[in-house]
């Protein structure tokens, strides 16, 4: 292999610590198998246009979906989707739990982070008419990733089963009922039954922790190639 | 006598002349930086504001003036107080969901400066303009 010959060699100790050091381990025993070293470079000295800080927006967006991902699996290990059990689950994790009340917070204060950032990035993009050809699927996708993350605001909203949570889902969903034709269909789907109940728990638990998490990291990464391949839009 | 030039407007300059430039490091510090900004936020409002546990739901109890208002559902009760026909309300957000997912399509002028795109524009800006003053103006962030 081409990596190898250019590699100097090196004894045991060399070759022991390439394997335990983070950089050693991608410029040594990695380059020498996939050869890294040149994709890596390709995609950090690729040349973008002289963007403004509003298109940081769209990456502050990606980080709080992290922040989102990471505190809601801590979260999971606590919560139990069951009606009475959800709201006692809560209470433990908000007053007992090891640093319980902190990531619910956070998780509480990120989501609300992750709906403005994505706002502020489609208002930019539209501002700027980066949805035009070519960007036009990009658009698409990226609107498709907005009402994602209305969807898991909606639905997370209920899971800790308080009075205000129960109200707020009983009202959308009776509003989703009134659309006409399919309406009750979807309500009967997103409730588990006629009312909100226990059942109502348990089917917005999985869209929330499964549904809209699988299809946002679907659309995340098809989004994130087509602004790989076609660039940042260029200033006005 | 020579004057030596001001480096501050040299530096300007150049960087007004910059087209593009290699996504490391410029870029990525820069996001790097309105991230880290961005937790800081996040990490603050936590630490400041635990968020409150109301009461367990009790599906047989009265409603409680003032619940079921989930903040990002002001607009739509904003728009159904307005139309008083929940049925007309769930189909007007539909229709502004669908005609804002196909935008591209809608506007094909080809046209980026946002001064030749007024009629595209001036709806779209208006409905966004109706999203924030529906919420600013609600009770306040609900839990």
């Amino acid at each position: 292999m081409s990596g190898r010959e250019k590699l100097p060699g090196g004894g045991f100790l060399k070759n022991l610590l390439d394997w335990i050091g983070i950089r050693g381990f991608i410029f040594g025993p990695l380059e020498r198998r996939i050869s890294v070293k040149g994709a890596l470079e390709a995609a950090l000295k690729k040349p973008i246009p002289h963007a403004s800080w509003w298109s940081c927006f769209g990456g502050i967006a990606f980080l709080l979906f992290l922040i989102q991902a990471a505190t809601g699996i801590l979260l999971m290990f606590y919560y139990i989707p069951a009606d009475p059990e959800a709201h006692r689950t809560i209470l433990y994790l908000a007053g007992q739990a090891p640093f319980g009340w902190f990531f619910r917070t956070i998780h509480h204060w990120a989501g609300i982070g992750m709906m403005l950032a994505v706002s502020v990035h489609v208002l930019r993009v539209f501002v700027k008419g980066a949805y035009q050809r070519p960007r036009d699927l990009n658009w698409v996708i990226g609107s498709a990733l907005f009402f994602l993350t209305a969807g898991f605001i909606l639905t997370g909203d209920l899971l800790p089963w308080t009075r205000s949570a129960y109200w707020s889902a009983v009202w959308w969903t009776d509003l989703v009922g009134n659309f006409p034709v399919i309406g009750h269909q979807i309500m009967l789907f997103l409730r588990g039954g006629e009312n909100v109940t226990g059942s109502t728990i348990t089917r917005f638990y999985v869209f929330h922790v499964f549904g809209l998490p699988g299809f946002t990291v679907l659309f995340m990464v098809i989004h994130f190639a087509i602004v790989r391949k076609l660039g940042i839009s260029e200033p006005l | 006598m020579t004057t030596k030039p001001y480096k501050g407007r040299k530096r300007s300059a150049r960087r007004g002349q910059l087209k593009e430039y290699p996504f490391y490091p410029y870029h990525i510090i820069r996001v790097l930086m309105a991230i880290m900004g961005a937790v800081a936020v996040i990490a603050i409002l936590s630490a400041l504001f635990p968020l409150p546990l109301d009461y367990i739901a009790d599906p047989l109890a009265e409603p409680v003036a003032g619940t079921g208002t989930l903040w990002i559902l002001k607009p739509a009760i904003l728009l159904g107080d307005i139309l008083f026909r929940p049925g007309l309300t769930v189909v007007l957000i539909v229709i502004f969901a669908s005609l804002f997912v196909l935008l591209p399509i809608l506007d094909r002028s080809g046209q980026r400066s946002i001064k030749r795109r007024t009629l595209v524009a001036v709806p779209f800006l208006l409905w966004m303009l109706f999203l924030a003053m529906s919420l600013l103006f609600s009770t306040g962030v609900g839990g």
